[in-house]
């Protein structure tokens, strides 16, 4: 099983001035050390107007930097919100990050979960999943059609073009979704792209019936690209340190921040007045009252093994659950809430020299094979 | 004046197999070889779809790379797309802002709204309407990097209040400049107080006439950022040699492609009339009536000694350099990596310029430590 780290890039208030300057350096040097300890991947999402919650809205450039400053660790885009860019843009930053990473981008798309997001660059609900559809159909025949050409719903790229350049990695860089919503997992697998688990909160057993949806639906997959990217990702939020109590403690209250200000976040498009029926399965979240979001809950996903939080023993313990759910790789959600950049650095090291060489040794039911692209009814045509 | 490299990341036919990833790893080493040397700063163009001509479809991931390996030049965006099709403004504001954190606050931010039909086309942006987007854009990106909070109700874009984030270190906000080409560009340059970026300029004889409309029109500016950035800057040709004869050598075919290339490229523009492109349809005339036009030798000499290419040995592009410093420009804009001169010798010509053109014309060799030293001490402040 493979192991890497997942960033939202998160400053909670009260802000010092030069607060945003310091969690993008902060977190770099977080990845730097990742990198020297042979973590496999880093990834990033993208969030727009989230004061607190992401100061990530440009991980295109941010990933740039980290290229440079990295040897071996893969960067990752979890995810790239397709409807807010032009399909030709992203098909041409994927790939020059690509040539500029000496090939090690993972390319995860997604659609946006919050409504601050969706008006403020004038999406309606219902148009996202078709909006990401048209760009993930599109964006990997970019690469390998010369000169593309597309006729659809939302974008129309006529007279045919060269999207140039063209990525390193050959055929093309793995592709990914992010998934929440059990649906999400069957539209990832007819389309032999991989899921980024993004199901924090979901019981494991309810994880593990989404994953055999998946492996089942992937075996008749119609794939957008030239790989099918049969592989399962799940985020694994905690702090590791040396002190298991004292961990805990700083743990805890970062852990219910998160949880209420994300669920505060994405109730917002399922309590939109106008809201799209793919995004209801978000209510479950919207029933939450943030002020009830207190130590119970805390147990809960401590009990429910959704978080990890303790010493290396933690770690282990939750990354062995979802390795025997059928993961394929675990990303460490570690920078959230007022925990210390000290704090995640240790927990970066511990986890690297306890618990990664162990984590590595595991197989894993997925990876990604060669495969012929297939026309897909849902697709722009050239 | 000040010298700064710009680059089309160009290679002509023919091409072999990893050509694109050799353009970036070795326009890489150029710009970190022009950081030690002190060059002001470095540009990039922002094209799509122009084999040949350029593979810099993504310069905020090429700049994202680059400043991470230079610690004191300026990267320049020379220019962004701002017609929203290519690049929405919010995400140009939030590319820019993790830019200028990730570089230390070193970014120039140019912009424009695209020459060419095919990338018009290609997006979708109806040519008529390309300079009033560039306006909403202009005019709204240095309010969400100030502002807390931003909303908009234009006639290309509309947002709800949102809070545009992260912010730019450059306080209050990087220097603002626009691709001029024709001249009423340059007098829009002035009115909105922000830098010229001259393109396309022939011979440094024609720049005194734009630079007079540009300093007439800033007098009554009404500055679009919060701040006038009064300066110029101008683009040649350079490649810089031992001696003449060999530099004319590497130069000349290098010329031809950018002659031919050029008129192909505009060639759509001179079968048509297209409102704000008039100005385009006399430059592709003029430059279709060339044919595949190949220069002389002899013809290069003269070219050379009306300072039209800055070509030669150090003592000729001097000559050059004083052209364009007598006429008031602050910039000088190299591009170096032209058609398929070779790695080494742009190497030679940054050297060279750097050694033995740049002392003698730059005044700010001084000035421009002194800068450095204090974005150093900025940086170690923080």
């Amino acid at each position: 099983m493979k192991a890497g780290l997942i960033y939202e890039i998160e400053s909670v208030k009260p802000h010092a001035a030069d607060h945003e300057y310091r969690v993008f350096w902060e977190t770099m040097a977080q990845i730097e050390l990742a990198d020297r300890l042979g973590y496999d991947s880093v990834w990033t999402v993208e969030h727009h107007f989230l004061n607190e919650f992401s100061y990530c809205s440009a991980p295109e450039v941010f990933l740039a930097c980290v290229t440079q400053r990295t040897k071996q660790i893969r960067v990752g885009h979890g995810v790239v919100v397709l409807p807010f860019s032009h399909p030709v843009h992203v098909a041409e930053r994927i790939a020059l990050l690509d040539i500029m990473s000496n090939g090690r981008v993972e390319f995860g798309t997604g659609r946006a979960t919050t409504m601050d997001e969706l008006l403020g660059f004038g999406v309606r609900p219902e148009d996202t999943r078709p909006r990401w559809a048209e760009a993930v159909e599109a964006i990997p025949r970019m690469w390998r059609e010369d000169p593309f050409s597309m006729h659809g719903k939302y974008w129309t790229v006529d007279p045919p073009v060269s999207v140039i350049p063209k990525p390193l990695q050959k055929p093309h860089p793995p592709i990914w979704v992010a998934a929440t919503n059990p649906q999400t997992f069957e539209l990832a697998a007819e389309r032999g792209l991989g899921v980024l688990c993004f199901t924090l909160g979901v019981e494991l057993k309810d994880v593990a019936a989404r994953i055999q949806i998946y492996r089942d639906k992937i075996r008749h997959a119609h794939p957008v690209g030239q790989t099918i990217n049969n592989q399962v990702s799940m985020n694994i939020m905690g702090l590791i340190g040396d002190d298991p109590r004292e961990t805990e403690e700083i743990a805890r209250e970062a852990v219910l921040w998160y949880v209420r200000k994300g669920f505060e976040l994405v109730s917002s498009v399922a309590n939109a007045a106008r809201t799209d029926e793919s995004y209801k399965y978000l209510n479950t979240a919207a029933k939450f009252d943030p002020a009830q979001i207190t130590g119970d809950y805390y147990h809960f996903l401590k009990d429910g093994d959704l978080i990890a939080v303790g010493g290396a023993e933690q770690a282990l313990r939750v990354a062995r659950r979802y390795h025997e759910l059928g993961a394929d790789q675990v990303l460490f959600f570690l920078q959230y809430g007022r925990i210390p950049h000290d704090r995640i650095m240790r927990s970066i090291e511990i986890i690297g020299e306890k618990v990664l060489p162990e984590i590595r040794s595991w197989k894993t039911p997925g990876g990604i094979i060669a495969a012929e692209p297939a026309a897909r009814a849902d697709a722009a045509h050239a | 004046m000040e010298f700064a490299l710009q680059y089309e990341l160009q290679r002509s036919r023919p091409h072999y197999p990893g050509f694109q990833y050799d353009i970036y790893h070795q326009a890489t080493e150029q710009v970190k070889l022009a950081d030690r040397l002190g060059y002001h700063s470095v540009w990039t163009v922002e094209h799509h779809f122009l084999s040949e001509w350029s593979y810099s479809s993504a310069p905020e991931v090429w700049y994202g790379a680059l400043s991470q390996v230079t610690s004191r030049i300026r990267l320049g965006h020379g220019i962004c797309l701002l017609p929203i099709p290519f690049n929405h403004p919010v995400r140009v504001a939030e590319r820019i802002a993790v830019l200028d954190i990730m570089s230390n606050g070193r970014v120039e931010f140019g912009s424009g709204r695209s020459i060419t039909e095919q990338e018009l086309g290609g997006f979708q942006v109806n040519p008529e309407d390309s300079r009033a987007m560039w306006e909403e854009a202009v005019a709204a990106i240095p309010k969400m990097w100030m502002n807390e909070t931003f909303s908009h109700d234009g006639k290309f874009f509309k947002m709800p209040e949102r809070e545009v984030l992260p912010k730019p270190i450059q306080k209050p906000h990087p220097p603002m400049w626009v691709a001029a080409t024709q001249p009423v560009t340059w007098e829009i340059a002035g009115q909105k107080g922000i830098g010229a970026l001259g393109f396309g300029i022939s011979e440094p004889g024609l720049l005194d006439n734009l630079i007079a409309v540009y300093k007439k029109a800033i007098k009554d500016c009404e500055p679009v950022g919060a701040f006038v950035n009064d300066k110029t800057a101008a683009a040649t040709i350079c490649v810089c040699a031992p001696t003449r004869e060999e530099a004319k050598v590497v130069a000349k075919d290098a010329i031809d492609f950018t002659t031919r290339k050029a008129a192909e490229l505009f060639t759509p523009f001179a079968k048509q009339e297209v409102k704000g492109y008039e100005y385009y349809k006399k430059m592709a005339e003029q430059a279709v009536a060339l044919g595949d036009y190949r220069m002389s030798l002899a013809d290069l000499d003269k070219r050379i000694e009306k300072g039209a290419v800055m070509v030669g040995d150090p003592d000729d592009c001097l000559k050059v350099a004083k052209y364009y410093e007598s006429a008031g420009t602050d910039l000088l804009l190299m591009l170096v990596q032209v058609g398929a001169v070779p790695h080494e010798k742009v190497m030679q010509t940054i050297d060279l310029i750097g050694k033995h053109v740049m002392p003698k014309l730059s005044p700010s060799a001084k000035t421009f430590q002194m800068e450095a030293a204090a974005t150093a001490a900025a940086a170690g402040a923080r």
